[in-house]
């Protein structure tokens, strides 16, 4: 852990010092473990991660730092941006496991788009009930959105569970088979997100 | 008395920090006095600025109120709304530009141009003088004081073009910009300030040409957006104009097409139809009149407040939309929510309040002044950024995603909407043929798949790469939206350390050259400009005799001869009515007035002052 050359104090993020409120300027790019000062891995302690946004926040904002002159305002909105940007990788379990799985060395999602048969044939049993939906051909519009939604969410939940275990055991094993899992959970929130919206369009012209 | 202590002791005006909300309809300033926000008013006035303009045959434009009592006599030299043509295009427009009464075309640029007297007018020119009469009136109810810096409010759903436009309205009227703000987001800070609220906070921003509805955790001082979304083009002008299309369906067949069309029969309809809308909040009917001798016209109809709100529905349905994505953007479902805040003029209407309140379960808190709530927060805001306090923290977002047109006219997006702002995005480039020394790209803002259908903010050209055969530069481009949520960019080629040029051309804004040339032309008008100075710098001097004489009232009326008590009164009241006008002889001659009438008083505080003295208190004392 390197010092603060301002004022000596050991500092928990590249950005700033928390001792006396110096900002940092960064060479390369840290990690969002790194600026946020949490120790790298799958498991995150969301509260920790809120109370660490809010702390660092206040010292590298650049509305404190307007009134040092152009080159400080700059810093602070370099490095408010890269707590802004490790709080998102951060916050959003999909985003977090990306940046675990590129760290690791595992293919990108262009790398390896090979899905399972099965897999896929459910993905396409999912675009039909959209579809039906969105076509006006079934009777229950909301329940049926309704419970493919309760359904989605839950393989998610267990994809990227299956997925936490493995990033957290001592060998991850085979990187291809973490991108395919992690992959099958972002085909689960392209369906959901499609599903959102259309569940917006429904309750719009329901007029609710 | 005060003005002439102040004279003889420190004759320099006070340099002052204001909030400015710049809105559709009415402009205000505020001001962070005695650790909270106020409205820089003088006495027995309201503080606002109506947004509009009049070119008069000759001399300089007026703004605000007295532009706006010619709207019926001089209807084609009288400009509303300007904000909503801030950063647009025509295309943007259709469904505006048939009930405007003047000419609007848009040059080589994309940038608009309104045609008044011969002379051409861009929007960011005309937003500037609103932005110039609002500081004038408020360094007058500050008294002796120039404006240093200034916040100025943007709607959060603003999108960059929107953002820039606002931005060169302040250079062209002379105020440095400390910060771009979103509305909804000052106003929670007013909010915030004034209740001790904390919690989960929706503010539903309904103004005089925009909607946006922000979804906020307020927590121990910080003000964090969840999500925002909104409509630029939707607001109380849009209920005028309902209005305004029943008394034209009405006036069919009674009056000819032409006259329907004509500029004096449109700005009469459309300031009866506001009369109209504000009365219906309070009266279920309302008696719309139009009297147009010229056009042999003397009509009347009732208008109920079930007819109006039935033609304003739709319209009040789409805010209804935005606050459903909002709410699905910021992940909070209405019954987490603590507080819901309507700001805005047009949330006096009924129909908005029930409408709120039946999609968030719950009353709408309505005790601030809707109208006054957001340039409190700015003043507030501004405070901030002088480094006045450190115990609030706003945390906004960026409305809209940005993205790069890719081949085919599809996007990859770069940064999601509702990101936290300042945030970055570096991406890589590369070439395509061997020796390729520049790469154009298209940057884009909005929620659509393709290109076509989001905004574009402008087509940027990387120039100046080193020859290298294809696909082996490696440009690094960064992306970043700072804290006033304005995009800037910045590109490296990294196999050679070059870095590359940037070169922007802006859809809807005006270039660097265009600014120079307003800047030059505001330079050879100054001596036209001379007057408004002269007329704003004694508007100053009124408003602190004003406030001296107030400060004093008590030694004036216990010391002065009943005489010189009521010359004094008269000459204040004179010279306050006189500050409402524009007219420099008047003004002059009434500042004259009360500085002779405020002698007797001066010289009863001088007295107080020497006696002071001599029972060995010292001047700073007394």
């Amino acid at each position: 852990m390197s010092a603060c050359p301002d004022c000596g104090a050991a500092l928990q993020t590249p950005l700033v010092c928390e001792g006396c409120g110096a900002l940092q300027s960064t060479q390369g790019n840290p990690s969002p473990f790194e600026v946020l000062g949490l120790v790298r891995g799958w498991k995150v302690d969301r509260a920790e991660l809120g109370r660490n946004l809010l702390r660092l926040t206040r010292l590298t904002h650049p509305d404190f730092h307007g009134v040092h002159g152009d080159e400080a305002r700059q810093l602070a909105e370099r490095n408010t941006a890269l707590v802004n940007s490790a709080y998102s990788t951060l916050n959003d379990e999909v985003l977090r496991a990306e940046w675990l799985l590129a760290d690791m060395g595992a293919p990108s999602p262009e790398e390896e788009r090979q899905m399972p048969q099965p897999f896929l044939m459910e993905v396409l049993e999912w675009n039909e009930v959209l579809e039906e939906v969105r076509a006006g051909t079934a009777h229950d519009n909301h329940s049926r959105l309704e419970g493919l939604r309760t359904d989605l969410q839950a393989q998610r939940a267990a994809s990227l569970d299956q997925l936490g275990q493995r990033l957290e055991a001592a060998d991850a094993g085979d990187p291809r088979t973490l991108r395919q899992e992690l992959n099958t959970v972002r085909y689960l929130d392209r369906t959901l997100s499609e599903l959102d919206e259309l569940a917006l369009e429904q309750s719009s012209t329901r007029g609710d | 008395m005060g003005y002439i202590e102040l004279d003889v002791l420190d004759g320099a005006p006070r340099r002052i920090v204001i909030g400015i909300d710049l809105g559709t309809t009415n402009s205000l300033a505020a001001l962070w006095e005695d650790d909270r926000p106020i409205i820089l008013r003088q006495e027995g006035s309201s503080g606002i600025v109506p947004s509009v303009i009049n070119f008069p045959t000759e001399g300089a434009p007026l703004v605000g109120k007295q532009a706006r009592a010619q709207a019926v006599v001089d209807p084609q030299h009288t400009l509303f709304s300007v904000k909503r043509l801030l950063g647009r295009g025509l295309a943007d427009l259709e469904d505006e530009l048939k009930n405007l009464p003047y000419a609007i075309s848009e040059n080589e640029n994309g940038v608009l141009e309104i045609e008044i007297r011969g002379k051409t007018y861009t929007p960011p020119e005309l937003s500037a003088l609103i932005l110039r009469a609002t500081c004038d009136q408020a360094c007058a109810a500050f008294g002796n004081a120039e404006i240093a810096s200034a916040v100025i409010t943007v709607p959060a759903y603003f999108d960059d073009a929107q953002r820039q436009a606002t931005r060169d309205a302040a250079r062209l009227a002379g105020i440095e910009v400390l910060r771009i703000v979103n509305e909804p987001t000052a106003a929670s800070l007013a909010y915030g300030l004034d209740q001790k609220g904390e919690g989960t906070v929706a503010i539903y921003d309904l103004g005089g040409g925009t909607f946006d509805v922000s979804i906020l955790s307020i927590e121990g001082g910080v003000f964090r957006v969840l999500a925002t979304n909104g409509d630029t083009q939707l607001g109380g002008d849009d209920f005028d104009r309902e209005i305004v299309e029943l008394i034209r369906e009405d006036l069919t067949g009674v009056i000819s097409a032409e006259d329907l069309a004509d500029p004096a029969f449109l700005q009469a309809a459309r300031l009866a139809a506001e009369k109209c809308k504000i009365a219906l909040s309070s009266d279920p009917r309302h008696e719309v009149h139009l009297s147009l001798p010229d056009l042999g016209l003397n009509w009347r109809r009732r208008v109920t407040r079930e007819e109006f709100e039935k033609r304003i529905a739709p319209l009040v349905d789409r805010t209804m939309d935005c606050c459903r994505r909002a709410m699905a953007d910021a992940g909070v479902q209405p019954s987490e929510l603590d507080e819901v805040v309507l700001v805005g003029g047009s949330t006096r209407i009924p129909l908005v309040r029930a409408r709120t309140e039946e999609f968030f379960g719950r009353p709408p808190h309505t005790e601030l002044n809707p109208d006054e709530v957001v340039a409190l927060g700015a003043a507030a805001q501004a405070q901030v950024l002088m480094g006045g306090t450190r115990d609030i923290l706003l945390m906004d977002v960026t409305p809209l995603s940005l993205g790069l047109e890719t081949v085919g006219g599809a996007i990859s997006k770069l940064i999601e909407r509702n990101s936290t702002v300042p945030c970055s995005v570096t991406e890589g480039f590369t070439t395509y043929v061997d020796g390729q020394s520049g790469i154009d790209f298209n940057i884009v803002q909005g929620e659509r798949e393709m290109a076509a259908d989001c905004r574009s903010l402008g087509r940027f050209k990387l120039t100046g790469l080193p020859p290298m055969p294809a696909g082996m530069a490696r440009v690094a481009v960064c992306f970043h939206i700072d804290a006033n949520g304005l995009l800037k960019v910045t590109a490296k080629e990294e196999a050679s350390g070059v870095r590359a040029e940037i070169e922007v051309v802006p859809s809807h804004g005006l270039s660097e050259e265009d600014m120079e040339t307003m800047l030059q032309a505001g330079f050879d008008n100054a001596s036209e400009d001379f007057d408004r100075r002269r007329i704003a710098d004694l508007k100053a001097e009124i408003g602190t005799m004003l406030l001296a004489v107030k400060k004093n009232q008590a030694a004036a009326d216990e010391k002065l001869d009943p005489e010189s008590h009521q010359e004094l009164a008269d000459a204040a009241a004179r010279a306050s009515k006189a500050c409402d006008g524009d007219d420099l002889d008047e003004i002059r001659s009434a500042r004259d007035e009360f500085e002779q009438a405020s002698l007797p008083l001066a010289a009863v505080l001088m007295d107080h002052v020497v006696k002071g003295a001599i029972q060995g208190k010292s001047l700073d004392e007394v």
